[in-house]
């Protein structure tokens, strides 16, 4: 579970947020909406330790973000809009400093990185520098290392943008199967179907401050797993798959 | 052909936003840090230049020492201008970092043009030297003659700077073809600029179970094995301890006061510090390759940081250390034990300065600067009063250490 209580931080004169709170329960995926300056990254940088509030607190499945540092990242895991890698690690080398830092068991974050890299069409790409992947690879990397670790909580900011939509379609699985195991999910997207398909819930974000909430019973819409047209494009991928089209 | 760019241009607006911006990055704080810094610098020049300026004055005349002042004020000037002709060079024939440059409706004079201005901030550098030179003249060299050659210096600045550039641009373009014109060739030396490179592959990674510090230790070797700027810094320290230890191959000599036992013992000192100060360098390269979004997002703590930059120190300084035991056998034991100490205290002090530098200022440039200025006080201190030197550097190791808990506060700042 997580909880964001009275966050507010400010830049300069600008109020970025304005003493937002709100729960993500364990299990729950909550989407974050909002337009462009609304706050959303600001919020997702401050739940993730990537920048201190002004005032309020981040809590972390129990431990509070500020004074329990490590053990609440320990249970964090975050995908950011724009990544950043040591560009000359390979993709490989990097998702085992992030599995050596977090303490995994080798063996198992081993099997768990190439499992991943497989269904999001990064395996035959893993022994290369990060500097040679694509906008989309890098994001994929950046998921798939906020997920090594079977988070109890995922930040997600944007997360699937620039992903095909093979790779979106495994990163939604993944979501509602982390989910489905008792994580807590705050899914940040400008993509309103994206959230509309995937969340539980959904936070709107106005002019840093929490305007609405609704539950997915005020949408009315039903969890797809997925739409026609994906369904459409990935018969043609998984067919090319088998041979060329004649 | 790259002097300023036309009036009204663009890039006017752009360099006055780039200055005002850039002196924004530092904090009241450090801006009074870096005055008191140049002001101990001038200090140290003023100190050095005084005696001989008046020894010269007292033994020629004030003319003689006015003479001398031009040849240090010249000397500045001209080495200022080497520094930004390499730096030009360099940047025309390297990728243009900032936005898709060749995309847009820019001639390519005026690109060159905005750069050879970039190269020509280093001038900065050269102009705060000359303050304290020119001080210590004061009462020496006759008031008007110190205001002429204030002048005289301020101009042949300018000058070399302008020439520099112009000259770094000439020898970039001599390597493209000659028949093209100028702006052409301008062209096709950023449009040859290595973007990409050919795809590589690493060895396949080792998962291993291991505490956080050597987790990042494992990932900083990785890098320094790469084709890094970690690595192309590494390579100094290692030729430095090499050389530091093949002074001791040459044979002593009664003759020659530099080739003594004692000679022999300062040049392999020199060269060993050099070595640890080029280490520290690295170490700073290291921690501005970490991405702060990255390594905040993470469960790390400053000690483990801090950890793994150390356990690198430590273990250069006892390579360092060895070799040196090694390889200065004709040293007596006594005299050796001297060296050994001598050379684990500085490297130790030197190296951690390093790692302290690196995780608690904004950039590795910055770092690396405050590296050298702390060095060159450290040893223009112990120039003026023996042993100083140490208590200087040894302040800076305990002042940076005391930063180094607030590293996750000043990384998420960066």
């Amino acid at each position: 579970m997580m909880e964001l209580i009275d966050l507010t931080r400010s830049y300069g004169s600008l109020r970025a947020l304005d003493g937002v709170s709100f729960t993500v329960r364990g299990g729950e995926i909550v989407g974050l909406l909002g337009a462009n300056g609304a706050g959303k990254s600001t919020l997702i940088r401050t739940a993730a330790g990537l920048q201190a509030p002004d005032h309020g607190t981040v809590n972390i499945a129990g431990a509070d973000l500020s004074k329990d540092t490590i053990p609440a990242k320990q249970r964090l895991g975050y995908a950011a809009e724009e990544p950043q890698f040591y560009e000359e690690l390979s993709a490989a080398e990097y998702l085992a400093f992030v599995a050596g830092v977090r303490g995994l068991d080798p063996a198992i974050a081993r099997r768990r990185a190439h499992d991943l890299a497989a269904r999001f069409g990064l395996s035959e790409r893993m022994n290369e520098p990060v500097r040679q992947f694509s906008h989309g690879m890098r994001k994929k990397l950046s998921f798939l290392a906020a997920i090594l670790h079977r988070p109890a909580v995922l930040l997600c900011d944007e997360a699937l943008e620039g992903f095909d939509a093979e790779a979106a379609l495994a990163a939604k699985n993944e979501v509602r199967a982390l989910a489905a195991t008792g994580c807590a999910i705050l899914f940040s997207s400008h993509v309103t179907e994206t959230i509309e398909r995937l969340c539980d819930r959904v936070v709107i974000l106005h002019r840093g401050c929490v305007a609405r909430m609704l539950e997915r019973s005020a949408w009315g819409g039903t969890r797809e797993e997925t739409s026609a047209l994906e369904r459409e494009f990935l018969s043609v991928i998984r067919g090319s798959a088998q041979g060329p089209p004649q | 052909m790259n002097s300023a760019p036309p009036a009204g241009s663009p890039f006017r607006l752009l360099h006055r936003n780039l200055v005002r911006r850039r002196l924004a990055q530092f904090d009241v704080r450090l801006r009074l840090e870096i005055i008191l810094l140049v002001a101990i610098i001038g200090a140290f020049l003023f100190w050095q230049a005084r005696v001989p300026l008046d020894g010269l004055r007292r033994a020629n005349g004030p003319l003689a020492a006015a003479a001398a002042l031009a040849v240090i004020l010249g000397a500045i000037a001209l080495g200022t201008g080497l520094l930004i002709a390499g730096r030009h060079a360099r940047q025309l024939r390297a990728p243009l970092p900032g936005p898709a440059w060749l995309a847009l409706p820019i001639p390519a004079q005026h690109l060159a043009a905005h750069w050879a201005w970039e190269a020509r901030l280093l001038a900065l550098w050269g102009g705060a030297l000359a303050p304290g030179f020119i001080v210590s003249a004061t009462g020496i060299v006759p008031a008007p003659v110190l205001v002429l050659l204030s002048a005289g210096f301020a101009l042949a600045l300018w000058a070399c700077a302008h020439l520099a550039t112009q000259l770094a641009e000439r020898r970039v373009l001599s390597t493209t073809h000659r028949t093209a014109r100028p702006a052409d060739r301008l062209l096709e030396v950023f449009a040859s600029a290595p973007t990409t490179e050919t795809r590589r592959r690493r060895r396949p990674a080792r998962w291993r179970r291991t505490p956080a510090w050597l987790a990042l230790l494992h990932k900083d070797v990785a890098l320094a094995r790469g084709h890094t700027r970690a690595r192309a810094r590494l390579m100094a320290p290692v030729v430095l301890v090499i050389a530091s230890c093949a002074i001791w191959l040459l044979p002593p000599s009664t003759d020659r006061q530099m080739l003594s036992a004692a000679g022999l013992r300062f040049i392999a000192f020199a060269l060993a510090l050099l070595a640890a100060t080029t280490f520290a360098e690295f170490l700073i390269e290291l921690a501005g390759a970490d991405p702060p979004a990255l390594l905040h997002g993470l469960p790390l703590g400053a000690a483990a940081v801090w950890a793994s930059r150390a356990a690198m120190a430590v273990l250069f300084t006892l390579v360092l250390a060895g070799a040196q035991t090694l390889s200065a056998r004709p040293l007596a034991p006594m005299a050796l034990g001297v060296l050994v100490v001598w050379l684990v205290a500085a490297s130790l002090a030197i190296t951690l300065l390093g790692v302290h530098y690196g995780m608690t200022l904004a950039s590795a440039p910055v770092a690396r600067r405050f590296l050298t200025l702390t060095l060159a006080i450290s040893m223009a201190a112990s120039i003026m009063i023996p042993l100083v030197g140490w208590i200087v550097l040894l302040t800076a190791v305990i002042h940076s250490a005391r930063r180094v808990p607030r590293w996750a506060r000043l990384e998420a700042e960066r």
